[in-house]
Order: C-alpha cells, then structure tokens, then sequence
C-alpha cells in the first residue's frame, strides 16, 4: 500500500473538515423542503415604521401562495433578519441568510442605501434580488449589477406625472424651477426633467441644495425673482414640508405645485388645508381599478384591518414576481436571474420588465393631487378632475 | 430694495433660532468650560414635547415653547446634578466623552420611543404679515419674536440680575468667585438649567416651522458651535451677534450664489474672521 504523503495528507484532512464545515452551514435540501426566500428588513431603527409595511407584505403574499399549495408542490418560507435601518447589517444578513439559511432568493430591503449595500452580498454569492423599495436608480448605473433588480418605479421618473399635467393643463405657465438635493436619485431625476421641460417648450431653471438642508428662503426669493410660476421639488419629504412651508410663509403662490413625496399622508397632518391642490407621484394606490389590484387590497383589508401602504404593495409584488419566476424555472438561481432580466411580469404594481441595467422600466410613478384631505391619482385612466391652477395658500 | 429687506428678514429668522441654541452652549461653555455634545438632543427634546402636545392633547404649538422651557429647564436640572455635577474636577476630555455618550444615549432613546419617520403638524399661526412688499409668515414672525424675548431676558438676566452677575464672576475667575462666596455647584444648576430650557423652546420653535425627527437637534448645533467659536467662546453677546451675522450672511450668499457655494463661502469668511481675531468677536484673548 503506497503511504500518504505529508502533502497528501494535509489536503485530505482539509477536505474532510471542509465537507463537515459546509454540512455543518447548509443541510442538504429535499423536495418536500420549503422554497427559502431571504429578507433583510429594518424591524428597528429609523425606516422601522414604514419597513413592518414591507414586512405585511411580504407575509401576506407568502400566506397566499402556501394557501394555494405552494409553487411546484413546495411551500415558500420567508426569512427575514432585523438590520437595524443599518446598511452594514444588512449586508452581513444577506450573506446569512445566502450562506447559513439557503435562501434560493433575496427579497429586498426597506431604502435604497440598503438595497445598495446587499447588491454587493448578492453579486458576490450570485443569487437574484428584487429591490422592493429601492426608487434610486443610481444604483444601477454607479456599477454593473447582475443579480439585482429594481422592484420599485424609477426615480428618474419623479418628475415626469407632474410634466405631464403642465403639458395637458398648463396653459400659459412656462416658467419651470426644478428643486433639486445634491444626492445621486435626485440629480438624475432633475436631468431627465430638464430635457423633458425643454423638449416641452418650457423655461427651466434647476436649484440645488446640500441633503439636510432646511433653509430655502434664499431659493424661494430666486424662484420668485425669475418670475417662476411653475415648481417641482425632487427632494425627500423633510427638505420638501420646509420648502413647502416657507414658500407658505414667504406668501409665494406658484401656479402649479409638486414634490415628489406629497402623496404621503403625513402630508395632511403637515400642511393641514394647504395640502389642497398639491401634486405628488405615487409607486402604487389602493384606488387603482385593476382585477388583481382590488384582490390584493381586499385580502390586506381581511387580515391587517385596515388599507394597505405603497410599501406592502411592493413588497406583494416582489413575491408576485418571484412566484412567477419559480414556478417557470423552479430553484435554478442563473434561470431566475435570466427570467428576472428578460420577461414582463404582471404584479400589483404593474408590469415587471427592467432595462439592460436591472432598472425598472414596466411601471412608472403615478401622478396625484390633493382633494379634500384626500390624495387621489390624476391624470391617465384617472377620471378625477384636476385641480388648476393651485388654490392660494391660506 | 425691498429684495433687499426680504433677504434680511429671511437672514434674521434663521439667525435668531440660530442664536437662541449658540445661548445656551455659550452660557455651559462660559460658566462651566463644559462643550455640550448633547445640545442637540435638549433642542430634539422641545421639538417633540410640543408636537406631542399638539398632536395628542389638542393645545396650541405657541404654548408648547413656554412648556418646553420649562420641561428643558428640569432636564437639565436633572442632568446637571445625576450626571455631569459628579465629573467636576475630572480632565476637560472627560466631561466632554460624558456629554457625548449622553448625546448618543438621548439620540437612541428618541429613535427607540418615536422611530424615524417624521413628524409634523399644521396647527399654529398662520398667514403673512406684508409690509412695503416684505413678506414674514406670522409662524416665522413668531420664531423671531420668542428668540428675541429669549435673548433679551437672558442678557438682562446676565447683565442685571444677582445671580447673572455670579454667573458672569464664575466665568471670569472660578476661584476667585467662589473665594467670594458664590455658591459655584448651584450657580452652575442654574446655567446649566436656563441653557437646555433655551435648547429646548429653539426646538419647540422648530417644530413650528419644520419637521421632527430625533435628528431635529443635529442640524441645528453644529451651526450653533460655529457660532459660539465666532462670537467668542462663552461670550453670550458674541454668540447673539455671530448668529444674526452667519443667518444675514447666509441669506445673501446663497441668493447669490447656490446652496454649496454660500456654505462654502460662509465658512472661508469665518475662517477669515478667526484669523484676524483668534478669540472670536467679544471673547477675551485669555479666554
């Protein structure tokens, strides 16, 4: 018999502890194992208010495809890990959860900054990811990413329902201001206003500020000085209530009036009857008349008791889409990701279909407008008359 | 000219809060040679006691800046005596990690108790108020007329008062002062008290104008500590005129130019003042 080697030996030793260590990590998977989907989601910390929206989502949709018998005879089981609104944790979940739990696909996180920081995660162990509240489609341009995709609408869009109203209702309004905070979402979307604004004929001016900002007096006196009687504000809901309320106390009336966070309800509780009139966008809402929509608010009506948040609904529809994924291609993570990449998928969002970067491009945001204390979609198939121009603030 | 005198209303507004937080720090700072990092989390502390009372109990938001002085007046009471009365004797850098670890402790506590999303209410004074084409929203009016309140009866306290003139000898000579016979633990109660309660009406009067997160405090005192060190380190009257000073110059600059630039140009001008006058515009060279 020939004697092993020192050489040999180590190397066999290696193997063996090797197979005990990944034995030890991943346990063999069967047929009659659930399908795990893997969720890092921020149940503490800053986004926690609005990620347990996600979360409903997310169980829901789980709820219903085991209701029915699971995908392929297997039932779904979600994971999902706390990140503490932390982009790090998150980071270091997603490996967990690919690693130690077995999770055949990522359902994304709450935020962009997140999304973001487990794009790095799934690249790496190459496992498909929906980001399900990531509106910052920069992410997909600073880097090539292959297995993540966009769930949400893009921000690029954040302007274009409101364009879209100046153009049906705009009149003799052609003074435009973009305003815009210094942060890679909302640069973007400034750029693709511009170009639209100019292609629609209309004067355009851009103004910039630094993110936490909360003093737009200075801008609010340019904005009144060129005569601008159109606004769109690009930026998160905080710098947009101040800018909101100082154009109030400024006593500037613009004709027509947009910030991209409007539709929030909080809205109403900041701005009290100002809100009258002021046009938003929206990824989702429960009014939109569609078959599988009405299912879907209904079924969240059932069980949470009350009307579900644009977050849930995103969250439903990333489930939706991998559904729709493992059911064509069962658990092969390279045939999702190239499903994800290819086909046009319905959800309650819409139609799922990203562009050559893993953007979303099936679905874009929908314009909104304040009635009555109530936000309502305008425009397209949207039979809601709009409010024209802007009520003076009281 | 009347673009004129609606940047420098503007400018006045957002100095005078600004002023109302530099108070506080320079009145620690001056009588107690303590660098609040917590400063912040005193303003976020206003803040949300009056959406608080507002949103839950139904009462007016100018009722809430009386309250939160108050309600900021026996937090720092509290804290004075339990936390940072027992580091005294203990190296500057010391107290200094004290009122850190305190700032990130209150920043937690915020988070943990309201998550972080922001809050906001409609309620309040509303309407503009137009004088030869200057236009001032009465909630801004107000912001500045409660600053002014503030400031004047702070520097009358300091200037006319018993116990301004104790703080005043604390800050000038300590020892000397309590050779004297001033009562430094309890002159130092006080300071430290009359500084959060300012802290916290500053946050009340930004609930009345913005949005409230615990974040709220940040964005404030770092501006705040800016101005303390251009009016003088502990000098209150340097820190009233640096903060109209840095709110005026703010204002035209960033008319002028954009958001980054006027940062960016504030700051150089700073900068430019230190180098002439390293002790700030009304600190005393040896201070």
């Amino acid at each position: 018999m020939r004697k092993l080697s020192r050489r040999g030996m180590l190397g066999l030793t290696a193997a063996a502890v090797s197979a005990t260590f990944t034995d030890g990590l991943r346990t063999p998977v069967s047929a009659a194992d659930p399908i795990k989907l893997g969720a890092s989601l921020s149940l503490t910390g800053r986004f926690s208010d609005s990620a347990k929206y996600c979360q409903e989502g997310y169980l829901l949709w789980s709820e219903q495809v085991n209701a029915k018998g699971g995908i392929g005879g297997r039932q779904v089981q979600i994971v999902i890990y706390d990140d503490e609104s932390n982009p790090d944790t998150g980071r270091v979940l997603a490996e967990r959860l690919i690693d130690r739990d077995g999770a055949t696909v990522i359902l994304g996180p709450y935020s962009s900054p997140i999304t973001d920081a487990i794009g790095t995660a799934v690249e790496r162990a190459q496992v498909p990811m929906i980001g399900t509240i990531a509106s910052d489609s920069s992410i997909w341009n600073r880097r090539k990413l292959r297995w993540s995709f966009q769930g949400f609408p893009s921000s690029d869009f954040d302007h274009e329902g409101f364009l879209n109203t100046v153009k049906e209702k705009g009149g003799n309004a052609k003074k435009l201001a973009i305003v815009y905070e210094e942060a890679p979402f909302s640069i973007a979307a400034k750029d693709w206003a511009l170009a639209k604004a100019k292609e629609m004929g209309l004067t355009v001016e851009a103004y910039g500020y630094n993110p936490g900002a909360q003093d737009f007096r200075s801008i609010i006196e340019r904005i009144v000085a060129a005569g601008t009687e159109l606004v769109s504000m690009g930026g998160y809901y905080q710098p947009s209530i101040a800018l909101t309320r100082q154009m109030i106390e400024r006593g500037y009336n613009p004709v027509a009036y947009h910030f991209i966070q409007a539709a929030d309800g909080v809205t109403k509780d900041a701005l009290g009857k100002n809100a009258e009139g002021i046009f938003g966008r929206s990824a989702w809402e429960a009014s939109v008349d569609t078959p599988a929509n009405k299912a879907f608010v209904e079924s969240y009506k059932a069980k949470f008791n009350r009307i579900p948040s644009y977050h849930s609904a995103a969250a439903f529809a990333a489930g939706q889409v991998f559904e729709a994924a493992l059911k064509a291609k069962g658990t092969d993570r390279a045939a999702i990701r190239e499903f994800l990449a290819t086909q046009s998928i319905e959800s309650v969002l819409g139609h799922f279909k990203v562009n050559a970067k893993g953007q979303q491009e099936g679905y874009h945001y929908l314009a909104t407008q304040w009635h009555d204390g109530v936000s309502h979609v305008v425009g397209g198939a949207s039979k809601q008359p709009i409010i024209w121009p802007k009520p003076k603030w009281t | 000219m009347t673009l004129l005198l609606q940047l420098v209303a503007n400018g006045l507004v957002v100095g005078g809060l600004l002023g109302l937080v530099a108070l506080g720090l320079a009145l620690i700072f001056g009588v107690m040679r303590v660098v609040n990092f917590a400063h912040g989390e005193f303003i976020t502390l206003g803040a949300f006691a009056t959406y608080l009372l507002v949103n839950n109990l139904g009462l007016s938001p100018l009722l809430g800046i009386p309250l939160s002085f108050v309600l900021g007046a026996a937090v720092g009471a509290f804290v004075q005596t339990v936390i940072i009365a027992p580091t005294a004797g203990r190296p500057e850098l010391d107290v200094l990690m004290v009122t850190y670890a305190l700032s990130i402790a209150a920043l937690g506590l915020f988070s943990q108790a309201f998550g972080g999303d922001f809050r906001s209410y409609s309620q309040g004074p509303s309407g503009t108020l137009d004088i030869g084409g200057v236009v001032v929203g009465w909630r801004s009016l107000t912001v500045l007329l409660v600053c002014l309140a503030f400031g004047a009866a702070t520097m009358f306290l300091m200037q006319r008062a018993r116990i301004g003139i104790a703080l005043r000898a604390l800050a000038q000579n300590r020892d000397a002062a309590a050779t004297c016979g001033i009562d430094v633990r309890r002159s130092e109660l006080l300071a430290f008290s009359l500084a959060v309660g300012l802290a916290a009406a500053a946050g009340s009067l930004v609930s009345l104008i913005g949005t409230v997160t615990p974040n709220v405090g940040h964005e404030w005192v770092l501006d705040a500590f800016v101005v303390v060190v251009l009016g003088g380190m502990g000098s209150i009257g340097g820190a009233i005129i640096a903060a109209i000073g840095l709110g005026l110059i703010h204002s035209f600059a960033s008319f002028l130019l954009d958001d980054s630039w006027a940062k960016i140009l504030t700051y150089v001008l700073i900068y430019a003042a230190l180098l002439v006058r390293p002790q700030g515009l009304l600190g005393r060279a040896d201070a």
